[in-house]
């Protein structure tokens, strides 16, 4: 990203969003625009299996872009519903901090990696182990339960280090050794571009560690990981739409425009994903300025960060333990497993059209 | 998990069958599965091992899908004059691949044969989870249904059907989105997007 359009990318889809939302909730059509969202996503799914086999006997510019078209808008509705993947990231930067560029970052990476597991799935099970669509299809339900544990595992996770941020800002204030308000690691943007602003203000925060070399900073590099692994957590799940539309287009001999459509479509994810993750960041600061006289109001912030992580875990446990109780295969195919399901460990009787 | 919105659809078309005593007695099915799901279903066929032909296959393939739908009330829920109509037992399945889809017909008869002058039967064909979108059979931008999507057969003279559009109450779709992740209740979303085929005769 240039220097002056960071701030258009950000602000186009922000202000989509915002109009978007208050323009629905306030002239009560925010109903209705959920009845919309589910019509869209329906002709737009109509669309793209068009789109996939008219490319086939005519590939050309127009056919291309209307592939590249309509996968990018199903992309976005397909995003639009509530879904675990944009809650558990809301909350985690809202709570935890975290500039609009990782805001960007984390939700585009988690879109493309949704994208990529599809894509890894079929190439891998399909092409490399030579299993069927549909049972490759059927591991999403496997992939869903990974992903909600994962969640539980980032909750618990923050709770934990927002605990020791509560403990030792407890026993930094005794001591009190900073003069200068030191930046909140609860809210630390960018890690990376906040320790230069460290650097250039001499203020060194309480994680800094001054005195030592800043090479790896353990509580950053904790950080990391715990985005890491909520990036993990939300794009180990693959759409099943995804897989069948892989599986679909590599049947009619078309892989490699699924896996174009598939990767467009992950970026339509990661627009919607990100501006609401933005909607987060803006409100979390906004609250910050308004809310908070002190910046450097350190428990009141790890406090936040404490309560996120519990949103975050209670929302991995309750959607674990529901994905365990329910029976593996949901009762939504009514059209049942072919014969052919011999060859692969998951075939359980589950149709294509199982659920995800 | 996300809100429910169709990962497949399903074409369907309806005759209503009379017999010579101008009574309803069954409404003949034929679902178009989409063009993707019809792929995966052909993958499948062409990997069954054994010696068995196509044709033995995917009539092996019919007597499943029959079997599944049976414990789903065939997807399909009939009422006459408002008052629910029980059905029998599906017969004459016959699944073939054709135009690149998989089409899978079957005759659904009513418990009883139906008289049908000075009443209204309405039918509706939906998954609940709305998982599959049943729709009949449209034109090319799915604005209209076709007119071939519902016809009778044998009907006495002056009856008329037609297919009413799903109106989706707004609140109600809501409700059924918003139902907690956790909570038992499976979202109804199919039951509100689900269109309604009519079929009126006169006294």
């Amino acid at each position: 990203m240039s220097s002056v359009k960071p701030w258009l990318m950000v602000l186009v889809p922000m202000a989509m969003v915002v109009t978007a939302g208050v323009g629905l909730y306030h002239l009560g059509w925010w109903q209705q625009g959920a009845v919309h969202v589910v019509l869209w996503q329906r002709d737009l799914y109509h669309a793209l299996t068009a789109a996939i086999t008219r490319i086939d006997q005519a590939p050309g510019l127009a056919t291309w872009s209307v592939l590249l078209g309509v996968s990018f808008a199903y992309g976005v509705f397909h995003a639009a519903g509530p879904g675990h993947g944009k809650v558990v990231l809301s909350t985690y930067l809202a709570s935890q901090g975290g500039a609009w560029r990782r805001a960007i970052g984390l939700s585009a990476l988690a879109s493309l990696l949704q994208g990529a597991v599809a894509i890894a799935l079929i190439a891998v099970l399909v092409y490399g182990l030579g299993w069927l669509t549909r049972q490759a299809m059927a591991t999403t339900d496997q992939a869903e339960l990974a992903s909600f544990l994962m969640v539980t595992l980032v909750g618990l996770w923050l709770c934990w280090r927002s605990l020791t941020r509560l403990y030792r800002s407890a026993a930094m204030r005794q001591h009190s050794a900073t003069p200068t308000p030191a930046p909140e690691p609860a809210f630390r943007p960018v890690p990376t571009g906040d320790r230069g602003l460290q650097h250039s203000h001499h203020a060194h925060g309480a994680e800094c560690g001054c005195g030592h070399d800043h090479h790896v900073d353990p509580a950053t590099a904790g950080d990391w990981r715990v985005a890491l692994m909520t990036v993990l957590s939300i794009g180990i799940r693959p759409c099943s739409g995804a897989v069948l539309l892989l599986g679909a287009s590599a049947l009619l001999g078309q892989f490699g425009k699924g896996v174009v459509a598939v990767l467009v479509m992950s970026l339509g994810t990661a627009l919607t994903v990100s501006s609401l993750a933005l909607l987060g960041v803006f409100a979390r600061d906004w609250v910050r300025r308004h809310l908070s006289p002190v910046a450097g109001n350190r428990p009141w912030q790890a406090w936040i960060g404490l309560a996120g992580g519990a949103v975050i875990l209670t929302l991995g446990v309750s959607l674990s333990l529901a994905q365990w109780r329910q029976p593996l295969s949901s009762p939504a195919p009514f059209l049942g497993a072919p014969t052919a399901q011999q060859s692969a460990p998951s075939s359980g009787g589950l149709g294509p059209f199982g659920r995800g | 998990m996300a809100m429910a919105h169709p990962h497949g659809w399903v074409d369907i078309s309806v005759e209503g069958m009379f017999d010579d005593q101008r009574r309803l007695t069954a409404l003949r099915q034929q679902w178009r599965m989409d063009p993707f799901y019809s792929q995966v279903v052909m993958e499948d066929m062409a990997k069954v091992e054994g010696d068995t032909s196509m044709e033995q296959r995917l009539d092996a393939l019919g007597v499943e899908i029959r079997n599944n739908l049976a414990k789903e009330n065939n997807l399909t829920h009939i009422t006459l004059d408002d008052q629910p109509v029980a059905q029998g037992t599906v017969s004459d399945t016959n699944t073939e691949y054709r135009g690149e889809r998989l089409v899978f017909s079957f005759v659904l008869p009513l418990a009883r044969p139906q008289p049908m002058s000075g009443h209204t039967l309405r039918y509706q064909v939906y998954d609940a989870t709305y998982y599959i979108e049943m729709v009949h059979e449209a034109n090319a931008d799915g604005s209209e249904p076709l007119p071939d999507a519902l016809t009778l057969d044998h009907a006495p003279s002056g009856c008329t059907t037609r297919i009413i559009k799903a109106k989706p109450d707004p609140q109600k779709v809501m409700e059924a989105a918003m139902l907690d992740q956790g909570a038992t209740g499976e979202p109804n979303l199919g039951h509100f997007f689900a269109e309604t085929g009519e079929i009126q005769c006169p006294v």
